[in-house]
């Protein structure tokens, strides 16, 4: 009895293990067993192999390469079985799987390819591609999302921050193929974003405006920055020289004219007072008078002194030369800018049957 | 009372010395030569008795400057005449003045002053001692400066029998800086008058100068 339910239990654990991959024998050499089965034309051992590796988790336990050619092969086996409307459903999974995986011409006989054509016609599907890991400068790179589309699709590409609210239309408008759609990294108004979680979202829609399905990619943005240089302080006033005489100069031109003159005339009165003195010191004493008084009116108040207004405008053209240069070295520091952007597992919604 | 007033100009140039502010525009080194015409008029009263002399001198002055300090230095000669009958005599005067610019418009002076008068062979020289007061102002443009200045003679000597017994004089100039060139215009006037003799003899000494100059800011 006990020999009975140890052979039992022996049976039960040999067939638990022959459904999912061992350790020793990975996904992929499952995948690759499958395929030399298939080419040795043994469809039940190659049909075996390769739903054992799909059972995989595609990215994880198995690349997505590897996931969708066990698909293809797994297809063209059910077709070489005699079971068409598997391979169908097989090449319908590997659309919405990925659609830049198809079965090669080469390798597999026009009956398998034209399923497969006819299925990729009929199952609307869009695959995004974005690098986990994306580091550019502001106005020098962008991230770039790739869109693959089985057929003709419209294609709405946003950004959310973390609370949902949309950051920035990135692309609108319809993929056939493949497209590039490319983020710089700014919001709608072209200015940096803060540091945060933010969500890209694609969302592919049929001609008709119907959305499909949508696919989000969580997002961690980081920004480097070097700080600003602050603006030159305003000139003070006290840096600028008068530009038009004040009353006090032209006065003191003025007395001082006055005086000396005065002097030249009266003083030699007094220093030779009984002596016969020439008319030579009224002369002298008048030209220097007559200077002063000159002098009062070219400095009278609110002429304007041309030397005082060449220093100051020079003094407002190194200032603004100092600011302008502070300004172009802002805007270079600004625009040098460092993003960097990286980007977690893609998750995807179906909102309607493909 | 000489000596009281000696006293009072020393104390007055001590004074201003250590109130002196700092002159910026004066700080490098500065030289000015110049030379031109002197028409000097002589009046000499000697006993009750006057007498007039003129006649034109020609002659050069110099000066050296460099911060507050200056040295200055001047040398005329020329001949004068009587108005009326008499004999002409020949003039010829030198001084080396060193000068400190207390203030921006005050600069006090001291140096001697040499002055010989030939007449009929016979030379009269006068060394005078002087002590000067100047002041100067810009008139209107920084180019056209006025200065005054004012001079007392602390001492004197003369090689006759003469004696000393006090003078005094002023100094006034227009000056005018070309702006093209290190040129410049002097007009300018100058009174000395020298008691001798006890006071009974006085002489006044007037110049009318005109002089062109090379250099910039170092005139005494």
């Amino acid at each position: 009895m006990t020999s009975l339910r140890a052979l039992l239990l022996l049976v039960a654990f040999a067939t638990a293990t022959d459904l999912l991959p061992t350790s020793a024998q990975s996904a992929s050499d499952l995948v690759d067993q499958g395929v030399r089965a298939y080419d040795e034309l043994e469809f039940e051992a190659a049909a075996a192999s390769l739903r054992r590796a799909l059972r995989s988790d595609p990215g994880e336990d198995i690349s997505i390469a590897a996931y969708g050619r066990a698909l293809i092969y797994l297809g063209a086996t059910e077709y070489y079985r005699g079971n068409p409307d598997s391979t169908e459903a097989l090449f319908r999974r590997l659309v919405l799987f990925d659609t830049r995986q198809r079965p090669d011409p080469l390798v597999f006989e026009p009956g398998v390819t034209d399923i497969f054509e006819a299925v990729r016609r009929d199952t609307k599907s869009l695959t995004v591609v974005v690098p986990p890991r994306s580091d550019f400068r502001i106005e020098e790179g962008t991230l770039p999302v790739t869109l693959y589309a089985s057929s003709f699709l419209g294609t709405l590409v946003e950004v959310f921050d973390g609370d949902s609210n949309l950051v920035r239309m990135v692309y609108d408008g319809p993929v056939s193929d493949s497209l590039v759609v490319t983020w710089d990294g700014l919001d709608s108004l072209g200015a940096p974003l803060n540091d945060g979680d933010f969500a890209l979202t694609v969302t592919s829609r049929r001609p008709g405006g119907v959305s499909l399905r949508s696919t989000t990619f969580p997002l961690t943005l980081n920004t480097q920055r070097q700080d600003t240089l602050s603006h030159p302080e305003p000139l003070a006033d006290s840096l600028f020289l008068p530009e038009r005489t004040s009353g006090g100069q032209g006065f003191e031109t003025l007395v001082g004219g006055l005086i000396i003159g005065g002097g030249v005339m009266l003083v030699p009165s007094i220093i030779a007072p009984n002596a016969e003195l020439s008319g030579s010191r009224f002369f002298v004493g008048s030209a220097v008078s007559l200077a002063g008084i000159v002098g009062y009116f070219a400095r009278k108040p609110g002429q304007i002194i041309t030397v005082n207004v060449d220093a100051n405008r020079e003094l407002r053209e190194q200032w603004n030369d100092r600011l302008t240069r502070v300004i172009n070295e802002n805007a270079l520091r600004r625009s040098s800018v460092r993003i960097v952007i990286e980007a977690g597992p893609a998750e995807i919604v179906e909102l309607r049957q493909p | 009372m000489t000596r009281c007033r000696s006293l009072a100009i020393v104390c007055l140039a001590t004074l201003l010395a250590f109130s002196a502010q700092p002159l910026n525009s004066q700080g490098g080194l500065r030289f000015s030569v110049a030379g031109g015409g002197y028409y000097n008029s002589i009046s000499i009263q000697d006993d009750g008795e006057n007498q007039s002399l003129s006649g034109f001198s020609g002659g050069g002055e110099g000066s050296v400057a460099i911060g507050r300090l200056g040295l200055g230095l001047r040398y005329l000669e020329g001949s004068v005449s009587p108005s009326g009958s008499g004999t002409g005599a020949d003039v010829v005067e030198g001084e080396a003045i060193l000068s400190f610019r207390a203030l921006q418009w005050l600069a006090l002076k001291f140096g001697p002053r040499l002055r010989s008068t030939i007449t009929s062979g016979v030379t009269e020289r006068w060394v005078f001692w002087e002590g000067r007061v100047g002041t100067r102002a810009r008139l209107g443009s920084p180019r056209v400066v006025g200065n005054l200045e004012f001079l007392l003679m602390l001492s004197g000597d003369v090689n006759t029998s003469e004696s000393f017994n006090g003078g005094q004089g002023l100094r006034g100039r227009l000056s005018w800086e070309l702006s093209e060139l290190p040129l410049w215009i002097g007009l300018g006037y100058h009174i000395d008058r020298i008691k001798s003799r006890g006071g009974l003899r006085t002489e006044a000494t007037e110049q009318l100068v005109l002089l062109i100059g090379i250099g910039r800011g170092a005139r005494y």
